[in-house]
């Protein structure tokens, strides 16, 4: 690993594009990461009615540009997680745009929050392969280390020292400290369990103190439903996409007017089934990274990690 | 010290008087009671009560429709059942009212931010909240950091509770409206600014709705689509029409618990407008929501003598 100093760097990546500082402040309750790449409001074109000409549609040039510095590493996972969705079968332009052109300058978590559990999905707060640049702060200096090209790309002209043994030692002490203060939630084999869950009592119990607001969706970093609508003014208008929740009772409500998730508990068994048993069917990945934001939003403390808990308690029939 | 509580709890249970408890239990987070619901007598053990538990736990009685179940609450969730039994919402024999003593409940957020750092534990000792955490132990006066709306709380203990806990409870006597009568004094212009900049936050996770017991509906005019009344997009125009909307429902039906400002995971202040809902329906009507089952809705009712100097 290379070290240089914070200021420096930050001197460096001035003009490079719109610096989004992450390092600064705890980005609470909604981060700039997820937002980057899927805006909570977006427009996907514009039609307006021209005269004899008929109907003229203008796509707008998504922007990408920016650099986000101090991206944690559980939201830098989360967009590997997003990029499964927005890019693997088909790709959605307006996503990929951004995620090309953006810089995730991911810096280790030197202090996790009681709310953290990301060590319970095969990575920590130290892991240094997600994004483009992983930096640790290690206090006068930021150990910093290209994990992609275009994380060289941005570190290129820079001089960058060694980083000595002795520096790399703090970094480890560093790592142990913030693992140690992680408390893990063992989810194994929970995938293959909710499969056979589905028609469980279980998930009356669990969705009682929920309100079915959508909080915890938003604030997650995984989380991605968007509606697309269009807007119609006078002569003209717009089709924008907007984070939607699968909290909502709108959002399963067919056009015939059946829903087929009616209630509260069928809403909140499709989020954690999303998660953790569909999301891992499809992908082979979990959809939370543990990153515990929804915990802090929740209006009424329902706690992820303690309903995986009584999830794996839950006796299934094999 | 939740022991009366908790013995009056299984009691209740074990001589099969309701199938369920409703009340809080200890959370996950510090400062955090979650909603429970007790169910067997030995489940008593977990119910608790006091500054920590955030949410009007009338929400929940939607949820135990067709159960005899008891509850327990404070002054404004008492008031809450009231309104509720008022508009057909629910029948008065169907539920067993446990009182409980009320301090206020903890505005949560400001001790989270004043704190700065990681809170990990917190307790209430006395009429302090101590908390530890990585900025070590601090200690918060509660009176000083309780919900703006219990400030102005006229009605701490349950009222007509069949069965009533005692212990301390804040003073009913002192209603604080300063901060409503700053903004009164506020020009039309600053009053836009003011509250396009506390609105503007809103991310539209209709936490306020849903925490809310009085937002019973099953269909919520911002979830139409046909017609739309509420585009879906974060224009200013939407938020604030969601707000205000939701506010003219409210009027003469909000016993500002302050629950839907506690729900905010954006840190609005909704006080602000359910404050001024509960003080301009004391001056013009002399009007309290919730204060009897009997008591016909604030805007249901035509007395010829009804202030009408706010016609335009």
């Amino acid at each position: 690993m290379k070290k240089i100093e914070k200021e420096k760097l930050l001197k460096h990546l001035e003009g490079k594009g719109d610096l989004v500082r992450l390092d600064e402040a705890r980005q609470d309750p909604l981060s700039a990461t997820k937002s980057s790449h899927l805006p909570r409001e977006e427009l996907l074109l514009l039609f307006r009615l021209n005269g004899d000409k008929g109907v003229e549609i203008r796509v707008p040039e998504g922007k990408g540009g920016k650099i986000l510095f101090g991206v944690p590493p559980c939201e830098a996972r989360a967009v590997d997680l997003l990029d499964l969705t927005f890019l693997k079968d088909r790709i959605d332009p307006y996503y990929e745009r951004k995620r090309r052109e953006n810089v995730l300058f991911v810096l280790a978590c030197n202090k996790p929050r009681s709310t953290c559990f990301c060590t319970s999905f095969g990575y920590g707060p130290f892991s240094g392969k997600y994004g483009d640049v992983f930096m640790v702060d290690i206090g006068d200096n930021l150990l910093v280390d290209p994990v992609t090209e275009k994380g060289s790309k941005a570190l290129e002209g820079l001089e960058l020292e060694e980083a000595t043994p002795s520096d790399l030692e703090k970094m480890e002490s560093l790592k142990r400290s913030a693992e140690g203060a992680i408390t893990t939630v063992n989810i194994e084999g929970i995938s293959e369990k909710l499969k056979k869950m589905f028609l469980d009592e279980i998930w009356a119990d669990l969705a009682f103190k929920c309100v079915n607001c959508g909080a915890c969706t938003y604030v997650c970093p995984t989380c991605y439903c968007f509606d697309i609508q269009d807007v119609e003014r006078t002569n003209w208008g717009y089709r924008e996409r907007v984070w939607d929740s699968c909290m909502f009772p709108i959002y399963s409500l067919e056009t015939s007017g059946h829903n087929p998730r009616p209630t509260g508990v069928e809403r909140m068994r499709n989020r954690i089934m999303h998660k953790f048993s569909y999301y891992p069917e499809l992908y082979g990945e979990y959809g939370c990274v543990g990153c515990g934001r929804c915990i802090r939003a929740c209006p009424v403390n329902f706690d992820i990690r303690e309903a995986l808990e009584t999830l794996k308690e839950v006796e299934v029939a094999a | 010290m939740f022991e009366k509580l908790r013995e009056t709890a299984r009691e209740l249970l074990s001589k099969g008087e309701v199938e369920c408890v409703l009340g809080f239990a200890e959370g996950t987070l510090p400062m955090f009671y979650t909603p429970y619901l007790a169910r067997k007598p030995e489940e008593a053990e977990k119910l608790v009560y006091g500054p920590f538990a955030a949410p009007n736990i009338a929400t929940y009685l939607r949820k135990l429709k067709g159960k005899k179940a008891a509850v327990i609450v404070r002054g404004c969730e008492s008031r809450t059942i009231n309104l509720l039994i008022s508009e057909k919402q629910l029948n008065r024999d169907d539920v067993k009212i446990i009182g409980v003593p009320c301090v206020g409940a903890l505005d949560r957020k400001r001790i989270l931010k004043d704190y700065g750092g990681e809170i990990r534990e917190a307790r209430i000792e006395g009429e302090k909240v101590i908390v530890k955490g990585d900025n070590g132990e601090k200690a918060y006066v509660l009176e000083e950091y309780i919900s703006p709306s219990c400030r102005s709380c006229l009605y701490p203990e349950a009222i007509d509770p069949d069965i009533k806990i005692e212990g301390p409870s804040r003073d009913g006597e002192k209603a604080d409206f300063s901060d409503i009568e700053r903004i009164e004094k506020m020009s039309p212009a600053e009053k836009w600014e003011f509250f396009e900049k506390e609105l503007s936050k809103c991310i539209r996770c209709y936490a306020c709705r849903e925490i809310c017991p009085m937002c019973y509906c099953d269909s919520c005019f911002v979830d139409s689509n046909r017609p739309v009344w509420v585009e879906p997009g974060f224009d200013y125009s939407d938020i604030l029409s969601f707000h205000l909307i939701k506010m003219y429902h409210m009027a003469g039906r909000c016993v500002d618990c302050g629950a839907c400002e506690r729900a905010c995971p954006l840190g609005i202040r909704l006080s602000f407008l359910t404050r001024k809902l509960t003080k301009d329906m004391k001056e013009a009507y002399n009007f309290v929501s919730g204060l009897s089952p009997e008591e016909k809705p604030a805007l249901g009712v035509f007395s010829p003598d009804d202030r009408e100097d706010f016609i335009l």
